[in-house]
């Protein structure tokens, strides 16, 4: 809502400096979103005087007007306006000057006649007069005046954003004069009398009075007014409306002044009596904005007894609508219930200010001020008004009570302001307390409770003012589950194996698939998603890390290696399912570096010892096999299965086909999908063996194996053979030649008790020969 | 063949300082103290001398022969010394090149901020509660006193879901009751919700997921006093000892009466600049007390006790803590900008 500084000065005896309204309107919860000084391009603007006029040489429409400045300067402009004769006041606009709509001018060549400027119209300056193509002054001004004298000088403007409770009763000038004047202890001007009703019959009937409360509608003829006056002109303007039409300037501007919106009809298109009724099923109208409006009986309208004339509170209808021709009008005056109002206006889409503020909830005693407070200022257009018939329908509702409970508003916040205080604080917002009970003013429908009124103290005394302390419940340290605990430990791990973790809006589409994930659960829809390729949430993570692979890889040559840990969403029948998965992938190529890293055929290898490493530091309970049902899109000689404890699927690594890689501008791309993370509660001891203090004796084996005996089985013959004092296993040393695959293992023995002998060993490695040669396996010849 | 004198000391001395290899050193030493060396040929001839001159004679020969074997060793240290140099040169690294930095990763920025959180508010006594992101609309409206048609669900644009009274959760604040009807109605409540919430927006300051923290404390004689301090220690030890906070009336549909925070502003000091909209102050967290429609809804009597509730964005202090202008970035994922933020940020926790 815009507000200006002159317009609020209306409502307030005597007016704060800006700074002040500033910091009254921070207290009290209304945020100044920007503060701006307007009219200043009017200083630009200066009262000059005609002194000749001539016809244009070259056109017949366009004519030559000479005018003398302040400074006795003359200037010769041409015009194509018809007034504007030797003696008129005019407001001209020098080159230099701004208007509103950014030009600035300049000297202009008009038909071989150069033209510095612009003699104005009313309309050039944002304002409306009827009397002909230039606006002729005919005030008190003296020549050279600037036209800023004439409006009054600059205004500030404050944009304020009201929360949606004071948007209740702050949405006018007079709301924020009210709250002004209660923080700040200033003293209101007192509003104009209210409207005499004649209470005619025939004129108006209210059938729904839930719906419509309180129904004023007078009648009037109004003639004579051309042009609103200009003060109101100036205000209308300075807050951004457009000015128009006395009748239509005026409801503006109680609209904004009083937050009351009115209506007016004119009389001749109305057949009387008005009605206030539900719409019926099927009614149709046409709306000022020429729309098709389709009712329903959930609307209310004002009808005559043609059919409706207007949307109850939200927009008229073009049938009874305003035009230059209108003499007698019908003003309406109304309070509606705010509830009703507000569906209206949802279900039609029409947020017309109107609909806003009785959307809101406005106050009824309003009601006849602001129907007064119109004729007042169109008889000071000069219009004629005279009074015709009116009537008043419905009471005005009485003030709501509630108890007032200082003791309770004194413990919820924490003060020991006493009794009088907190009358005192709320008698200031027009709340009278009155023994145990206190009278709500009829603008406040917020004000329900004990809370409310907690609120209003806090406001008007203010937050700065209510001590500062602690619970004092006793401050015992606080926890994260375990299970947190653990996905926090699983994120710095892989952080701690070289991956970033990013990440990723789950929301995903199929029409993003690349890889099609294996056992994807049905996917939960977004039923308003913001683009189509965000119409659902995901069902895995893996193709949300690949994305961002292929993110980084399209925008520059470097190794990625990211990870993340975040929910998947699985619809089930009547509810959803938001299980974690881990996705984490590697880029495998080769990049420009110094000094080289491991070679690309076998970097997997890093992914998988990470995986190895996070798997033995958290417990995971994985293993990897390289047979089993892997997805498509991975390479069949570069992947394994990912087991739990129960030997149950629960993910896959190794290497994406690079085929598929290449979708992501990588020539190899290794990746790690998991779901089911989570602590495995086994059996496996954390007791760490105490070291030995004999020396350890150190055999290296050569192997030459079939292609078929993986590392991982010679592993286990080696460990099933259980030889007494193995200590460790290596892998030191795999090459393939003509004869065949070649494998070094490197064997530690050491005991506990003894030092071992060259023989102990001896003995041990035989054994072991004879076992590896009966599985065909055979030691490499020198 | 007499005593050593003072030319043949200047000649070994001579020929040590002529070697140039440890080779000719050992050459030198053959000829005076090997086998067949002048000094122990000398040693030789002894015998034949007689007791008294013969022991006078060796003390001066053996000494003569510990000076040399000195002398001999040090100038073969030397040499070694200086052939190891010339061998170790050889091997020399441009030691100006950048060093291989452990392969280590980063924590996501979001990640980061919201540890630094959850540790603040843990050590202040809060545990840690978690509720779903697909939620069902008493949770994430009803139960909060938004009702339908309430003005407030237009506050927040919600994204619904094709299961019948869910939605995306548009805020953490249904981890307020699900932690109240955890609690069963003991007293005291005392937690935080951190979590993804979804609101259909995208621009620079407003993503359609973000990520949020939820506060509640419900006990007897709970006070918005209370609620201050607790808050105002917060941002002292999130944002230092010179922070300024102050506290506007603001609005909630599950909170009344409803206030916001605000902080210094980091840009410019609290003198005004851009960021601030020129106030010196920024806002960080909404919170109030609990409206007793909630406390109800939760299992509570407002009666008998009172509880506050804030809730702040983590991108938005986020953005405070490094300075960003424009969320967009943590969700793009471009590396080179995640790997931005290792540096250290005066926060050990970070
Ligand atoms: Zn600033």
């Amino acid at each position: 809502m815009k507000l200006s500084h002159r317009w609020l000065a209306r409502h307030l005896k005597e007016m704060p400096e800006p700074e002040q309204v500033a910091s009254g309107l921070l207290q009290m919860g209304i945020e100044v979103a920007s503060v701006e000084t307007w009219g200043e391009i009017y200083r630009e603007i200066e009262l000059v005087e005609v002194v000749e006029r001539n016809p244009h040489p070259h056109a017949d429409l366009l004519s030559l007007v000479t005018v003398r400045r302040a400074s006795n300067e003359l200037v010769t402009l041409v015009t194509g306006a018809d007034n504007g004769y030797i003696g008129d006041q005019l407001w001209y606009a020098p080159p230099g000057a701004h208007l509103l709509d950014g030009r600035v001018l300049e000297t202009v060549i008009m038909r071989g006649i150069p033209s510095p400027g612009m003699l104005l119209s009313a309309a050039e300056l944002g304002f409306q007069d009827t009397t002909g193509d230039l606006w002729i002054y005919h005030g008190e001004l003296s020549l050279g005046s600037r036209f800023i004298d004439e409006v009054g000088g600059t205004d500030t403007v404050y944009e304020l954003e009201l929360t949606p409770n004071l948007a209740v009763f702050d949405q006018s000038v007079l709301g924020i004069a009210r709250e002004l004047a209660a923080v700040l202890a200033l003293e209101l001007t007192p509003l104009n009398p209210p409207f005499e009703y004649l209470q005619d019959p025939g004129v108006a009937e209210v059938k729904d009075p839930l719906a419509c409360p309180v129904y004023g509608l007078s009648g009037f003829e109004v003639a004579g007014a051309q042009d609103s006056p200009l003060w109101m002109q100036v205000l209308l303007v300075a807050i951004g409306l457009r000015v128009i039409h006395p009748v239509v300037d005026v409801t503006n501007f109680i609209l904004w002044d009083l937050g009351h919106p009115m209506h007016a009809f004119d009389q001749q298109q109305v057949v009387p009596p008005i009605e206030v009724r539900k719409a019926s099923e099927g009614e149709v109208m046409i709306l000022l904005d020429g729309s098709e409006c389709q009712l329903s009986p959930a609307d209310l309208v004002i009808a005559d007894q043609i059919g409706p004339i207007a949307l109850a509170g939200i927009m008229g209808g073009q049938r009874a609508a305003i035009s230059a021709e209108t003499r007698h009008v019908w003003l309406e005056s109304a309070y509606f219930n705010a509830q009703g109002i507000f569906l209206s206006m949802r279900t039609h889409r029409l947020t017309t200010d109107a609909a806003i503020h009785f959307g809101k909830g406005t106050d009824p005693e309003i009601v006849p001020v602001a129907a007064q407070a119109t004729v007042d200022i169109l008889r000071s257009c000069g219009a004629v008004v005279i009074n015709g018939s009116s009537t008043m329908k419905g009471q005005m509702p009485i003030h709501r009570r509630i108890r007032f409970q200082p003791e309770r508003i004194r413990s919820l916040l924490g003060v020991d302001w006493t009794n009088q205080v907190l009358s005192q604080a709320l008698h200031r917002l027009r709340f009278e307390v009155d023994g145990d009970w206190i009278t709500i003013p009829s603008n406040r429908h917020d004000v329900t409770t004990t809370e409310d009124l907690c609120e209003e103290v806090a406001r008007i005394i203010g937050l700065d003012m209510i001590p500062v302390t602690v619970p004092n419940s006793p401050n015992v340290p606080g926890s994260r589950n375990e299970e947190v605990e653990f996905q926090e430990r699983l994120r710095d791990l892989w952080v701690e194996s070289g991956y970033c973790e990013v990440v990723t809006r789950p929301f995903w589409s199929p029409s993003r698939d690349v890889v099609m994930m294996p056992d994807i659960p049905t996917p939960v829809r977004i039923s308003n998603p913001l683009r189509a390729e965000e119409e659902m949430l995901r069902t895995s993570l893996l193709p949300h890390i690949l994305e961002v692979v292929g993110y980084n890889r399209s925008r520059r040559d470097q190794p990625v290696a990211v990870f993340e840990l975040a929910p998947i969403y699985a619809r089930k029948p009547d509810h959803a399912e938001e299980p974690m998965q881990l996705a984490v992938a590697k880029v495998l190529d080769d990049y420009p570096q110094y000094p080289k890293g491991l070679q690309e055929s076998m970097a997997i290898y890093q992914l998988k010892g990470a995986l190895e490493w996070v798997n033995r530091r958290l417990n995971l309970g994985i293993s990897m096999v390289p047979q089993g049902e892997l997805p498509a899109f991975m390479h069949p000689g570069r992947s394994a299965s990912l087991l739990d404890t129960e030997n149950r699927v629960v993910g896959f690594l190794g290497e994406l086909r690079p085929r598929v890689a290449s979708r992501y501008h990588a020539k190899r791309i290794g990746v790690l999908s998991l779901s089911q993370i989570h602590h495995t509660k086994s059996a496996i001891s954390g007791v760490v063996p105490s070291p030995s203090r004999y020396p350890e004796i150190v055999r290296d084996l050569s192997l030459v194996v079939s292609e078929e005996i993986t590392v991982g089985t010679l592993n286990r013959i080696v460990l099933d053979t259980k030889l007494a004092d193995l200590k460790s296993l290596r892998l030191i040393d795999v090459f393939s030649g003509p004869w065949g695959r070649s494998v070094t293992l490197r064997m530690v023995f050491q005991s506990n008790i003894r030092t071992l002998t060259d023989n102990d060993v001896d003995i041990q490695m035989a054994h072991l020969i004879e076992v590896l040669r009966r599985h065909g396996i055979m030691m490499r010849e020198r | 063949m007499g005593l050593l004198d003072s030319n043949e000391w200047k000649d070994l001395c001579d020929k040590l300082a002529a070697a140039s290899t440890s080779l000719q050193v050992q050459e030198v030493r053959a000829e005076w103290i090997g086998r067949r060396g002048r000094i122990t040929l000398a040693l030789k001839d002894l015998s034949d001398m007689a007791p008294e001159k013969r022991r006078q004679k060796g003390q001066i020969l053996n000494a003569a022969r510990e000076q040399a074997t000195r002398l001999i060793d040090e100038r073969l240290e030397q040499l070694r010394q200086h052939e190891e140099d010339v061998q170790l040169l050889s091997e020399r690294l441009d030691m100006t090149i950048a060093g291989v930095e452990p392969k280590v990763g980063l924590l996501h920025p979001l990640t980061r901020v919201r540890r630094l959180l959850e540790d603040l508010f843990l050590r202040m006594g809060f545990s840690l509660a978690h509720g779903p992101e697909i939620e069902t609309t008493w949770y994430n409206f009803e139960a909060l006193n938004i009702p339908e048609n309430h003005p407030a669900r237009d506050m927040q644009d919600s994204f619904f879901v094709d299961l019948p009274g869910m939605v995306l959760r548009t805020h953490t604040s249904p981890v307020q009751i699900r932690g109240m009807e955890a609690a069963k109605g003991l007293v005291p409540v005392k937690i935080i919700a951190p979590g993804r919430v979804y609101r259909r927006d995208d621009d620079a300051t407003h993503a359609p997921m973000f990520h949020q923290i939820e506060g509640l404390v419900v006990d007897r004689g709970i006070t918005l006093g209370d609620l201050k301090g607790t808050l105002m220690a917060m941002a002292t030890e999130l944002l230092g000892e010179s922070i300024g906070t102050r506290f506007r009336p603001s609005y909630f549909p599950f909170t009344e009466p409803s206030v916001e925070m605000d902080v210094t502003c980091a840009a410019c000091g609290g003198t005004g600049c851009r960021t601030c909209k020129g106030t010196g102050w920024v806002e960080i967290l909404g919170s109030g007390l609990v409206h007793p429609v909630v406390l109800q809804n939760g299992g509570y009597d407002p009666q008998e006790v009172s509880g506050f509730a804030f809730g702040l964005g983590i991108e938005r202090l986020a953005m405070r803590i490094f300075g960003l202008d424009d969320l967009r970035p943590l969700y793009q994922n471009d590396l080179e900008y995640l790997m931005a933020f290792d540096r250290y940020t005066g926060r050990p926790m970070l």
